[in-house]
């Protein structure tokens, strides 16, 4: 069980400019893979995500799916803010053909908003929105969850209790993060991918590679600086 | 390629990723669950057929495009009920009040209800589709939806609150007005569902137009709305003079118009109706509109 990118080409044009995201770019994520994706802004990431997730059609090549993949947790695409926490619960355990009161009780016990539920979305800080969003992830078991930006919502607690879980589905499941928050890349990551440069980069030395991009980061800026 | 190129960190392009068994220290850091029930997710994704798929994502569309749109309140949706209600009445009290002369073997009530609400139909599902069709969808990030499926949810829940209207007005007039019952309800309802469906497809043909040229067809929009004048809705075609006829003959509005007021009352024999046309006109719009959908569905992203 796979997802495979094969020789994907991506390229948008921008008032008048072309900016190639993806040529000829190919990637296998296998179940049980845990990918973490780095990279500045503008730098693909999100791209990338919505052509994993399918979202997003690529200008060339072929995805084939042989798992489950959730949507990319976190852009907030799964959310309608003027409907209540409930009914976006409720639509997406339609979509996956799932029982809507379970994935309510889990989603109001997973992201602890209570009373809010029966709130509509825009009346939500940003923090307890990401919550919604990330438990509303976690209620379906996905063979391969996409998690963009999704796991700095809300307070230390939750965001370690996210971790926690995020670590108990790994041991069946894949995840594919993107985040510019490197630890959780080092702490819940086997691989990584690094985009923005002439090519996508893979490594499986996570640590070193990490540093290695905090140092090309670093020196980047001085040089930005004079 | 080794391990030693991807410890390296070797460029991907043209490469594949090996799996997590290959590596060694792979998930570093997992120290396993909390154990706590609120950790266990429902469910996966359920397995369906393509049909039963299709099924459950217009049904989850249709319900939750019902909820954004009346404000996920009971009153809401009634609002969305009465208010047309409100129109119609209006326009017979309206036409009424200046005295206006209705054809043979017509009551005000039976030349309005079986004119204006099919062209609103016809103008609601057009103008639905066209502006659905065009729009950038956060829920395209879905891979099981499409922006057809938007459309189709969108004509759904359109053509099932407008049949309730209209049923309801002819109902309400019926009871109230002491109106008679038109001598075939299925053959009204048909021409109404033909005008709802002509919409839809005409639409769905133009949503090529949409993408490409928005600014176009927003002012298309506009000048369609000239086409009541020329749809039975305020004159019907027995009294339009035979030169002009030979010309609106081509829109099927008109025929499903004259159709509904043929089926209201056999007193009434239409100069210009034909079912088979308008089957004809609704299956190749339609045809041509899954074509172009799907040829210009690229120009429309989350």
């Amino acid at each position: 069980m796979s997802i495979e990118l094969v020789n994907i080409s991506k390229t948008y044009v921008t008032l008048g400019k072309r900016k190639t995201v993806f040529r000829n770019f190919n990637l296998s994520i296998p179940k049980g893979l845990n990918l973490g994706v780095i990279g500045a802004n503008g730098s693909g990431k999100s791209t990338l995500m919505g052509i994993i997730a399918g979202g997003i059609q690529p200008d060339n090549g072929r995805i084939v799916r042989n798992m489950t993949v959730s949507w990319p947790v976190g852009d907030g695409a799964a959310i309608n803010p003027g409907l209540t926490g409930v009914v976006n619960c409720r639509f997406l355990a339609r979509l996956y053909g799932q029982n809507p009161e379970e994935v309510v009780r889990f989603v109001a016990d997973f992201s602890e908003l209570g009373e809010y539920m029966d709130w509509p979305v825009k009346t939500y800080s940003t923090g307890m929105r990401s919550r919604l969003a990330f438990a509303l992830s976690m209620a379906i078991d996905f063979d391969c969850t996409l998690v963009d930006e999704g796991m700095g919502a809300g307070d230390q607690f939750f965001r370690s209790k996210s971790e926690r879980l995020i670590k108990e589905r790994k041991k069946r499941s894949s995840f594919v993060l993107v985040t510019h928050n490197l630890g959780e890349v080092q702490r819940l990551c086997d691989r990584v991918l690094v985009l923005g440069g002439p090519e996508p980069e893979l490594s499986d030395d996570v640590n070193g590679r990490v540093e290695r991009y905090i140092a090309e980061m670093s020196a980047q800026r001085d040089g930005l600086n004079g | 390629m080794d391990d030693s190129d991807i410890k390296a960190g070797r460029k991907l392009s043209g490469a594949t990723v090996p799996g997590p068994d290959t590596l060694a220290g792979a998930s570093a850091g997992a120290t396993g669950g909390t154990g706590s029930a609120t950790l266990a997710p429902v469910g996966p994704p359920a397995r369906a057929t393509p049909l039963q798929f299709q099924f459950r994502v217009l049904k989850a569309l249709v319900l939750r495009d019902m909820t954004s749109r009346y404000s996920d309140s009971r009153m809401g949706y009634l609002l969305a009920l009465i208010m047309p209600l409100i129109m119609l009445s209006s326009i017979v009290v309206l036409f009424g009040l200046r005295g206006r002369i209705v054809p043979d073997n017509f009551s005000l009530f039976a030349f309005v209800v079986t004119g204006y609400p099919l062209w609103m139909a016809f103008i609601t599902q057009f103008r639905g589709t066209i502006r659905q069709a065009a729009r950038s969808n956060a829920l395209l990030m879905f891979p099981q939806i499409t922006q057809l499926d938007l459309i189709l949810a969108g004509f759904i829940l359109d053509a099932a609150t407008g049949t309730f209207v209209f049923v309801a007005l002819v109902i309400g007039g019926v009871v109230i007005f002491k109106e008679a019952m038109p001598e075939s309800p299925l053959g009204v309802l048909f021409c109404y569902w033909a005008c709802t469906w002509l919409g839809w497809s005409l639409g769905l043909a133009l949503c090529a137009v949409q993408r490409i040229f928005p600014l176009f067809m927003n002012f298309f929009i506009m000048v369609i709305r000239v086409g009541m004048w020329v749809s039975g809705v305020v004159f019907m075609a027995d009294k339009m003079p035979e030169s002009l006829l030979v010309y609106l003959r081509w829109n099927p509005i008109l025929h499903a118009v004259e159709g509904a007021r043929e089926s209201w009352n056999s007193g009434y024999q239409s100069p210009v109706f034909d079912t088979g046309y308008i089957i004809i006109c609704g299956f190749v719009l339609m045809t041509l509109g899954f074509v172009f959908e799907r040829l210009t569905r690229r120009f429309v992203g989350p």
